[in-house]
């Protein structure tokens, strides 16, 4: 009991640290409040803990495994929460990066100059700040990767750019073919990572759907061994249904948890 | 007993004599370069402390000698599979690494000629190749012709990709210019299916962490009906069937 408390307070903290420093709360309600897919998975969670709570009812546990597992699970919720606002955030992060190096790109081969690609990247995408930003230190001649503008330090943003640069420059009758190797690179990029998203949320719902499994399991096991003998009179009962129920919600919220890994490797940037 | 416990105690004093692990010269290299870590150092503490667990192990009653042997085994084994991680890990950041910085060496190569290329490519080196890629450029300086330069680079990795790379960078300071754009497509392919495989692994290896998760509901439920069935047996032998 004391060690789920101790658990799921340390995850809490950790999370709680991570939010205060990235002033998540700042970007991720606008967010929450558009998205519908949000609550689909706030509620995927609610149902499960409620559920949970349900089975330790319908077996007659302890006072105390309810309150505990009512309380973890409220702080479960939270995590939840939390992982899930980071996740569409990486999303729309995303989105709007590769979204904005397609743009770049393809403008860049009709314009054939920075600032006017820029420019039109900014009509195209609704006029960014960001955006805004690029198109001010392109002017004043800045590295468009190392000024403070908050952009992926992506080496295919960062390759675009430098093709651009030399381009500019120097001229270069070659420099169309390489944007469009690296527009099939970018595109690549986006066919594995989505892929690789949906794996993640495939992976989440067979977890959540093997806890249920299992708990079907032990209710069976339990009606199985009621009829031999009543296990409420067991000594070892309420302690094995209460650390049993405790791994089950961990193992369900630490599901979550695949959400919250960035769509950008970190390796990719430089 | 007492005869397997002397047995095991004089090869724990012979092997003092006898290298323990032999690394590949290569990897050595890598390891002393890279990670810091000083092997014969490690050599020497590794057989110091297998003699004291084989000492130690002389007082060990019998009935968990077997035991101890296990557990010095693995507490002797650690330092190896600790080098063996971090080697790996070193590798894989390699695949990374290198592919994306050949890729900035392509799009300078569009209006630059090899060593230029190399030199601008050198604000976006990693920590890895910095030291490498320095060198390169200063053999390249010195003596633009020569092949070596280009076959030994990072020949400690012993990786066929970074060869087949600077065998493509090699032939583009050689060629006509048509040729020399069909050679940097090719070069461009080959590099942008290495980025491929690669992030295609690390994107695998990322969920399959996540996939040892399945093991503990199905291990739970296990003990809870091993665990259950074995109180309700108790219950039985002790109090008889109660049904």
């Amino acid at each position: 009991m004391v060690i789920s408390i101790i658990v799921f307070s340390i995850l809490i903290l950790r999370q709680g640290f991570e939010v205060y420093k990235l002033k998540l709360w700042k970007k991720g309600i606008n967010y929450y409040r558009q998205q519908i897919k949000f609550s689909r998975l706030v509620i995927q969670y609610i149902i499960l803990c409620v559920g949970i709570i349900s089975v330790c009812i319908y077996l007659k546990l302890d006072i105390n495994t309810y309150i505990l597992l009512g309380l973890n699970g409220m702080m479960g919720f939270t995590l939840v929460v939390d992982w899930t606002i980071k996740f569409y955030q990486n999303e729309a992060q995303f989105n709007e990066t590769t979204l904005f190096m397609m743009h770049l790109s393809s403008f860049f081969k009709t314009t054939k100059k920075t600032s006017h690609a820029l420019q039109e990247c900014s009509k195209m995408m609704g006029n960014k700040t960001w955006i805004q930003q690029l198109i001010i230190s392109n002017q004043e001649g800045k590295d468009l990767m190392n000024s403070d503008i908050p952009l992926p330090k992506h080496y295919l943003l960062k390759s675009i750019f430098t093709i651009m640069d030399n381009t500019e420059k120097y001229g270069s009758d070659t420099a169309l073919i390489s944007l469009q190797y690296l527009d099939i690179d970018v595109d690549r990029m986006i066919e594995q990572t989505h892929y690789d998203i949906q794996e993640r949320i495939k992976l989440k719902d067979k977890l959540l759907m093997l806890i249920v499994l299992t708990i079907g399991v032990a209710l069976t096991s339990y009606w199985l061994l009621n009829g031999v003998v009543d296990v409420h009179t067991l000594s070892l009962f309420q302690g094995i249904m209460s650390a049993f129920f405790q791994l089950m919600l961990f193992t369900s919220v630490w599901s979550f948890r695949l959400l919250a890994q960035p769509w950008f490797l970190k390796e990719e940037y430089v | 007993m007492i005869m397997l416990k002397i047995i095991i105690l004089c090869l724990a004093v012979f092997n003092f004599f006898i290298p323990i692990f032999s690394i590949k010269e290569t990897n050595r290299k890598l390891i002393e370069k890279h990670l810091e870590i000083d092997l014969d150092r490690i050599q020497r503490t590794r057989k110091i402390e297998l003699i004291i667990y084989s000492f130690i192990g002389v007082f060990i009653p019998s009935a968990y000698f077997i035991m101890w042997t296990i557990v010095c085994v693995f507490l002797s084994l650690r330092t190896i599979f600790k080098i063996n991680k971090l080697l790996q890990s070193l590798k894989d950041d390699l695949n990374y690494q290198f592919p994306i910085w050949i890729r900035f060496v392509q799009s300078n190569l569009q209006n630059n000629t090899v060593y230029q290329s190399l030199y601008l490519s050198l604000d976006n080196c990693s920590h890895l190749l910095k030291g490498y890629v320095k060198k390169l450029i200063q053999e390249v300086e010195n003596n633009p012709l020569q092949i070596n330069h280009y076959e030994t680079f990072m020949e400690e990795f012993d990786n066929y990709e970074i060869k087949k790379m600077m065998m493509h960078l090699y032939r583009y300071n050689f060629i006509g210019t048509s040729e020399s754009t069909h050679q940097l497509q090719s070069q461009i392919t080959a590099s942008n299916q290495w980025i491929e495989e690669t992030r295609q692994q690390l994107f695998n290896k990322y969920r399959e962490w996540y996939k040892w998760l399945v093991i503990l509901p199905m291990i739970s439920v296990t003990f809870l009906f091993i665990l259950l069935m074995f109180q309700v047996m108790v219950s039985i032998l002790e109090g008889g069937w109660s049904l």
